[in-house]
């Protein structure tokens, strides 16, 4: 059995879709009826950056305020972060800054994703957004808008994370084990499906 | 030099197996490495609410609930069944009249109950207990991919249990008609 490369952690409000997005990464499919999870599910799939294989972990958390307590020990050493966020329900932004609080106190290193769910649901443009794209900003964090349904974004996620993750390696020299942005936002411009990143 | 040129082959031989078993049980992966993560704090951290709260009466379903998460999570097998113990002792509390027909309309918690417990069966080895409660699970949510993956594990304990124990009476009953051979040699030599 092959081993993790990157450990990537979901985290979010329950019924924002986190089991789906990581449906659809895991097994390219929409699930329909998912059930809310329990405790946590652990999913892997290899990705391919320029030829050089990158085994992702993921762990799904339940989003059930009662889990909030355990998903402490899901996101220990994660290397990024999505932090879920329902577009068709922007109260459920709330949640984001509770985890994002929580990850910035004790995982430094964790890379952070404010992920959009839903996108297929709502015109993604003509959304009151400006604040939480400025709070993104200011916590060094990406955004990215998804559609477990269509597919739209998701690809795009875990490939940005493979790609830093190759990028950081072939780089060691750069001592903070952060993601930068900046990079990343390069690399990224050779993803095909549109409508994700800011 | 000579070790890169053969490299490819015995990569190739190597790797092919373990390619096929890729996708099996995620689930099990995550009890492998679940089992990996130290909890320890946290379990001491709700060790000490949970005896703070039975001080004053019944621990609250939510201490109850999350303490036994984490002492099923533990890998000292005594808190394992500690942590079956509260689990149980909260479903039959909850549905003491129709423990799995009115389960979910009751308590939504208790789907949850049924999972840990299943799975804390599981890992403690009792798969005929881990399989009654995942089938219950199952009856009431049958689009539980999670649940669904579990039982898929827990049979395939009970399959290979079966088989090896087949197979020491299979053997048992060689050894029989071997000596039944045997003597029937020794006799027909007489």
């Amino acid at each position: 059995m092959s081993k993790v490369d990157v450990k990537v952690v979901l985290l979010g409000k329950h019924s924002v879709g986190k089991t789906c997005l990581v449906e659809r990464f895991l097994r390219g499919k929409f699930k329909e009826n998912t059930v809310a999870t329990v405790g946590a599910a652990f999913g892997a799939k290899k990705m391919d950056v320029n030829g050089r294989e990158v085994t992702i972990g993921v762990w799904d958390t339940a989003g059930q305020d009662r889990y909030e307590s355990m998903s402490r020990i899901y996101y220990r050493s994660a290397k990024a972060a999505l932090v879920c966020y329902d577009l068709t329900d922007l109260q459920s932004f709330e949640k984001v800054k509770l985890w994002v609080d929580e990850l910035q106190q004790n995982e430094e290193e964790c890379a952070i994703y404010i992920v959009g769910t839903k996108s297929d649901g709502v015109d993604v443009g003509a959304l009151p957004r400006r604040d939480m794209q400025e709070y993104a900003k200011q916590i060094n964090g990406f955004m990215f808008d998804t559609s477990a349904k269509s597919g739209d974004g998701i690809e795009e996620i875990f490939q940005h994370i493979a790609e830093a993750h190759v990028n950081k390696e072939q780089a060691p020299s750069d001592k903070s084990g952060r993601i930068n942005p900046g990079e990343g936002r390069r690399t990224k411009s050779g993803g095909c499906c549109g409508g994700s990143a800011e | 030099m000579d070790k890169g040129a053969g490299e490819p082959y015995r990569k190739v031989l190597v790797n092919l197996p373990n390619k096929t078993k890729m996708v099996k049980h995620n689930l099990q992966r995550q009890l492998d490495q679940e089992a990996e993560i130290d909890t320890s704090q946290e379990l001491e951290q709700f060790h000490q609410q949970f005896l703070k709260e039975l001080q004053f009466g019944t621990p609250s379903v939510g201490t109850t609930f999350t303490y036994a998460c984490f002492l099923i999570k533990s890998p000292l097998t005594e808190h394992k069944d500690q942590g079956i113990g509260y689990l149980r002792r909260e479903t039959i509390l909850i549905n003491i009249s129709d423990l799995y027909t009115e389960l979910l309309n009751q308590d939504p918690q208790n789907r949850e109950y049924l999972y840990f417990l299943s799975v804390g069966s599981y890992t403690a080895g009792n798969y005929t207990e881990a399989k009654t409660y995942v089938q219950a699970l199952l009856q009431i949510e049958p689009n539980n991919g999670q649940a669904r993956e579990l039982e898929g594990m827990i049979l395939n304990k009970i399959k290979d249990e079966g088989l090896v124990g087949m197979a020491l009476v299979g053997g048992a009953a060689a050894a029989v008609a071997v000596g039944g051979i045997l003597v029937a040699a020794l006799l027909k030599k007489r």
